[in-house]
């Protein structure tokens, strides 16, 4: 989430960093449209509370709508990066998944406005939104994916599995978040943990890990 | 969906409750014609009426604003989409294959209006949290139905609770993708595999795969 500070900024010099505007507008949408809604959310106030004036907006997006994609980019990648961090590659598979799980659960805890944003409102904008909503279940479900080699049966598997199950854990947490029911998050944890390791290691194993 | 008045019927006496019926289902539809043909949010209220061949007063007097016939529209085609699967299942014996008809209908169903469930299967829960509400609970409805295929199971008892509602929303969200993306023909080719998926927690690997390809 850090806006990025890159080189020094010489006193008196007009010259924009425009890497950094992009953060501080991208950090700024999130903040505001997550609080009212994207279709609340307007350039000028996004560049007001980034600091910044009007036209930064528009040297950096030509709308709105470019403004929100470049933001859930910017949140599913922290959100993968941090999920990756957490599994440790040594660890069992298993411990590796409910690490995973712990991760994203508290980050979408932390970020729960946010996280309702772009889980459910962001779809507006139609396919952009929905390739990159596939590409970030493609990637947490080959993640899932290592779990094949966990037993005989699990290789045999349909090819639709993880992205089933990956994007199966999304829609729990999706309803969760639109029911605005914050203390059912924490409560998912050791549900999505059991249903994404069931194919895997069935359902005895699968409860104890959880 | 349809009130058919029995024949033989006195007909004066149900004629203002009918004329109220018929108009209602003539707006309902006109709104699912517009929503399908200019986008969720872009309705008119004039698009409606014009659609339906009936005065705005009349629409007035079935909802206080586009958005409320909006959400009956999607009622309507959620409804639809429920009963088609109830029926395809009421056709089968075999529980499993009561799943694989009832899937089989849902996509079916999806694939023929997918002009009309791009609008409210997916449009609509980003236009609306009513309409998201309403996508999450039929979502609900189907795992509730899916459930029931532990009392034929034993084993099945102790699968994780979460079991149903994840398998229908991870099938929901895929399905959905292809719809947002203008792809419907790409949905009746996941049939088998989804099939396959929505039956292993109940039938096992090998088992499932039978009864999803037999």
């Amino acid at each position: 989430m850090t806006a990025e500070l890159r080189g020094p900024h010489g006193g008196g010099s007009q010259r924009r960093d425009p890497e950094r505007d992009r953060a501080r507008l991208v950090d700024a949408f999130t903040k505001i449209a997550a609080e009212r809604g994207y279709a609340k959310t307007t350039a000028g106030e996004v560049a007001a509370a980034a600091g910044l004036p009007r036209s930064a907006f528009y040297a950096q997006f030509s709308d709105k709508r470019q403004c929100l994609l470049a933001a859930y980019d910017h949140f599913f990648a922290a959100l993968l990066e941090e999920i990756e961090e957490a599994m440790e590659p040594g660890a069992p598979w298993p411990e590796q998944i409910e690490a995973g799980v712990v991760t994203a659960l508290s980050f979408v805890i932390e970020q729960v406005d946010a996280a309702r944003l772009f889980a459910v409102e962001s779809l507006v904008v139609g396919p952009p939104a929905v390739e990159r909503y596939q590409v970030a279940i493609q990637r947490m479900a080959g993640v899932l994916r290592n779990g094949r080699a966990h037993s005989a049966e699990a290789a045999a598997l349909p090819v639709l599995t993880e992205a089933v199950l990956v994007a199966g854990a999304v829609s729990l947490v999706t309803a969760v978040l639109l029911a605005e029911d914050q203390a059912g998050l924490p409560r998912l944890q050791s549900r999505l943990l059991e249903v994404l390791l069931l194919p895997y290691t069935g359902a005895g194993e699968a409860r104890l890990t959880a | 969906m349809r009130r058919d008045v029995a024949a033989g019927e006195p007909q004066r006496r149900s004629e203002a409750v009918s004329g109220y019926a018929e108009d209602r289902e003539r707006l309902i539809a006109a709104v699912a014609k517009a929503a399908a043909e200019h986008g969720y949010s872009a309705i008119t209220i004039e698009q409606v009426v014009q659609y339906a061949g009936v005065p705005r007063d009349i629409f007035e007097v079935h909802f206080e604003s586009k958005e409320q016939a909006l959400i009956a529209a999607q009622d309507a085609f959620l409804e639809r989409l429920w009963l088609d699967a109830l029926h395809a299942c009421d056709e089968r014996e075999d529980w499993p294959l009561k799943v694989r008809a009832g899937l089989a209908a849902i996509l079916a169903s999806l694939v023929e209006a997918s002009a009309l469930a791009r609008v409210f299967a997916v449009e609509a829960c980003t236009a609306s949290l009513a309409a998201a509400e309403r996508q999450f609970a039929t979502l609900d409805q189907f795992a509730a139905l899916l459930r029931e295929g532990r009392r034929s199971y034993p084993a099945a008892e102790s699968l994780p609770d979460a079991t149903e509602r994840a398998l229908v929303g991870g099938i929901a969200s895929i399905v959905s993708g292809h719809l947002l993306m203008e792809d419907p023909q790409a949905i009746p080719s996941l049939e088998t595999e989804l099939v396959e998926l929505v039956l292993i927690p109940y039938l096992g690997e090998a088992g499932a795969r039978r009864a999803a390809t037999g």
